[in-house]
């Protein structure tokens, strides 16, 4: 049996390394020969920097950040149901959501653009498409991850009673499955809207080497009054950002999530609390909704009615399930699965083949000098990454603690995180950069700042997740006893809250890693911002001098050094953490 | 012959190594039987109903039902849980008209069920309630009405009534005993696992000991008492020794 486990443990591996292999592979076939979009024949469709353009811009915004929601709710609803409820596909769609949420996306961005762009060479759409899927990537991880974990940690009574009661299939889903994520499902939407709109300017303005590129909207407005030095208008576009921020807040997260607290499985006195939200009052109250909810009610209504009076007869249909069933267990067990993994495999050979060449080129070709500078690079901005965590850290776990013991403190901090978490932080680089390095007359603390608007919202989330959860019974435990406060915070809040706390520590470094590319080298009127690191290197690599081998090996660097840092760390810590310290 | 489990063996695969809960289990059941499987906590007493239910797949050894043999979940049977295993985002008669939805009952039916099954257990009255708003007694009478709604032959109950205080669960002992007696009912076996072996005396015509993990049959013993049964009395307590020993 010892043995079996091993094997087991072995095919995640294969399953993470292959993944592993297709991303490098991806980037030589990319990048190796230098990239060259200047046959894409691009129009720039910059609209005029002014006020009166404002609402149009953030209306084409808001409009690229829902289409990419939307297809982050589908996406993570069927990754996270299939890797629920079947173990195969859990073995396989886990280790692989696992390093691509790792890995530095910003690196990838050209590469996906070209992808988009030489589909449909010289049309706006293959331009907003890129786009809507850059912001999807920004977004889609955290939702799958939290959706796959509510699911994953159902009671165990209730997927049995599913089972023992034959609720199964759209019905399992819809009365089930869909439920039960939700509590979930919108607090993590929170936060990958948040993350959207931080990232909607690299996602709204394409730059490399020669060619620059924008599609008009909140993000490109926003850098432009920065780079213009209109600080009227980057507040104009600001305020209009957190207003829009805040209406969402208001009309659709907080009624959601006061309606989504009646799909919780535990019941606790705080959680019965209910909280207020205008919008709910408006919606159970107003005479205009309850007659439009009845109307919905009627449609609805007619309309299963009319699909179970075309469908087939009920018992017909099981008879039809059972026959389906009856020949797929005959079939050589998993047939499907091993069809699969070898399609799987076979784009993998070929990929593998394709990239062979380029690999070879890339090692008779002598190699750039800068190459020789990654090691150190990469040592400082790891040194960078971990200032900037442990500051994060340092105000947001004590925030946390307090927000947990206090609802009220809770009502005021989730929104405000949210907010300020939203803010797209690279709109605000030219601001913080020049008036940094001015008082600090340095680039560092200027690189490090920016990198802590990247790490520190994840961590805060997290915890304030985490915090909450601990029981109120090992709160009153902790005082019935008498615990001195630093004794308790040491003995059962930092345990208690141990595995969110590393959850949020690997989307934190996971955030941060990311930013390191727009972090240490910046260019503002003229003149540049840098620092000695592997984000500088790649940034210029990529964006300026566009020199193929040393995107390859830079890139291969830091996503090597991800791997290394989530698998042999934080995997091994959570591992720890959730079986010393699990609440149940 | 209702129910027959022929050589059953059951083992999970844990971090730790294989961990076997049951072996070699063979017993039948008969049809009108009040069956009580007791054992200490961990022998496998659960597991062994989810396998009569097809929840579970033995590892070994095949499970008879009506003579055929069973693969997959068995319509015929309807479980109750120990936690009651209600969705909290449905009122009580919705978590009743799921079930019924499941059998693919049009709406209509499934709510004059839902409703005849919910007064049946006396819960008429508290039919819109959320679950959370009842006491652990009521949630588990709606358990009750869910199983009895899909109109099951065999009423399987994993240790029903162990979360609930000792009034409670002496009314909801009589309330079983009064549904399986009762001819309008469909349910007309019931295979109940407990821990406490009082309860098994009380209710059970039979009552199957399992050993300590792994669990084996080390004693299959017949209750010959007329109902109702009075705790005080000597062969009462006799019987309750005789299991006490049978465990130690």
């Amino acid at each position: 049996m010892a043995r079996r486990r091993r094997w087991r443990v072995n095919r995640q591996a294969l399953v993470y390394g292959t993944g592993l292999l297709v991303i490098l592979c991806a980037v030589v076939l990319f990048y190796a020969r230098g990239i060259d979009l200047t046959r894409l024949r691009l129009r720039s469709l910059r609209v005029p920097l002014a006020l009166e353009t404002l609402p149009g811009v953030a209306l084409l915004s808001l409009g690229r950040m829902a289409v990419a929601y939307l297809l982050a709710l589908v996406f993570s609803l069927t990754v996270a149901y299939a890797a629920a409820t079947n173990r195969w596909a859990e073995r396989v769609l886990m280790p692989l959501l696992d390093l691509f949420q790792s890995v530095p996306i910003l690196g990838f961005f050209p590469a996906a653009v070209y992808l988009f762009i030489s589909m449909a060479p010289g049309h706006r759409i293959a331009i907003e498409l890129a786009s809507i899927f850059l912001i999807f990537t920004s977004q889609v991880w955290n939702m799958a991850f939290g959706v796959y974990e509510a699911w994953s940690t159902l009671p165990h009574e209730t997927t049995e009673v599913a089972q023992a009661y034959g609720i199964r299939g759209w019905l399992g889903f819809r009365r089930v499955y869909w439920p039960a994520c939700l509590p979930r499902l919108i607090y993590n939407s929170i936060a990958s809207w948040a993350n959207g709109w931080y990232f909607l300017i690299a996602c709204e303005i394409i730059a490399i080497g020669p060619l620059d590129y924008e599609l008009p909207g909140l993000g490109s407005f926003l850098v432009h009054a920065a780079e213009e030095g209109r600080l009227d208008l980057l507040l104009a576009g600001l305020a209009m950002l957190l207003t829009i921020v805040i209406a969402m807040e208001l009309l659709l997260w907080r009624p959601l999530s006061i309606w989504a607290a009646k799909f919780r499985f535990e019941q606790t006195a705080t959680t019965m609390q209910r909280q207020e939200s205008f919008m709910i009052q408006w919606w159970s109250r107003s005479p205009i909704t309850r007659q439009t909810r009845r109307l919905f009610r009627l449609v609805s209504r007619w309309f299963v009615r009319t699909m179970r009076r075309r469908s087939w007869p009920q018992e017909q249909a099981r008879l039809a399930v059972e026959q389906t069933q009856r020949v797929l267990q005959r079939a050589p067990q998993h047939s499907a699965w091993w069809l699969l993994a070898a399609l799987a495999g076979a784009l993998v050979v070929w990929m593998v083949f394709k990239a062979a060449g380029p690999v070879v080129g890339l090692f008779q070709e002598p190699v750039p000098p800068e190459v020789r500078e990654i090691p150190g690079a990469l040592g400082a901005s790891f040194l960078r990454l971990l200032v900037a965590y442990l500051i994060a850290l340092a105000w947001t776990l004590p925030v946390a603690i307090w927000a947990s013991e206090r609802a009220a403190v809770a009502r005021i901090v989730i929104p405000i995180a949210e907010i300020a978490a939203s803010v797209p932080a690279m709109a605000l680089f030219p601001i913080i950069v020049v008036v940094v390095v001015r008082y600090l007359g340095d680039m560092n603390g200027a690189s490090i700042l920016l990198l802590l608007t990247g790490m520190q919202w994840y961590l805060l989330f997290n915890l304030v997740a985490g915090a909450s959860t601990v029981p109120g019974e090992l709160r009153e435990a902790g005082r019935a006893f008498r615990l001195p406060r630093p004794l308790y915070w040491r003995r059962v809040l930092l345990p208690a809250i141990a595995p969110s706390l590393i959850t949020g520590s690997i989307t934190a470094w996971g955030g941060g890693w990311n930013a390191l590319i727009v972090s240490e080298y910046f260019v503002y009127h003229g003149h540049t911002y840098a620092v000695h690191g592997i984000g500088a290197i790649l940034n210029r690599a990529i964006y300026e001098t566009g020199n193929g081998p040393l995107i390859v090996y830079s890139l291969a660097a830091m996503v090597g050094a991800v791997v290394i840092l989530t698998q042999v760390i934080w995997r091994r810590a959570y591992r720890i953490a959730s079986v010393r310290y699990r609440l149940d | 012959m209702l129910l027959q489990l022929d050589k059953i063996n059951h083992a999970y695969a844990k971090p730790q190594g294989r961990v076997v809960v049951l072996k070699n289990v063979t017993a039948s059941i008969d049809e009108r039987e009040f069956v009580a499987i007791v054992g200490p906590s961990g022998c496998g007493k659960s597991t062994l109903l989810r396998i009569i239910a097809g929840l579970v797949a033995p590892t070994s050894g095949r499970v008879l039902y009506k003579d055929k043999p069973q693969t997959g979940v068995n319509a015929e049977c309807a479980m109750v849980f120990q936690s009651f295993g209600l969705f909290p985002w449905f009122t009580v008669r919705e978590n009743v008209e799921l079930a019924l939805e499941a059998l693919g009952l049009p709406p209509r039916t499934q709510r004059t069920r839902a409703e005849f099954y919910l007064d049946r257990v006396g819960l008429g009255g508290s039919e819109g309630a959320y679950p959370r708003e009842l006491s652990g007694g009521m949630k588990q009478r709606a358990g009750l009405a869910r199983a009895l709604a899909v109109e099951p032959n065999v009423l399987l109950m994993d240790e029903p009534f162990s979360s609930l205080d000792v009034l409670t669960s002496i009314t909801l002992r009589e309330e079983v005993l009064r549904i399986w007696e009762d001819k309008e009912f469909s349910v007309h076996t019931v295979i109940m696992v407990t821990h406490i072996i009082e309860e098994a005396v009380e209710l059970a015509d039979r009552v199957v000991i399992l050993s300590p993990r792994p669990g084996r049959i080390v004693d299959d013993l017949r209750i010959d008492l007329p109902r109702p049964r009075d705790k005080r009395q000597q062969p009462f307590i006799e019987y309750v020794d005789r299991i006490f020993s049978k465990l130690a």
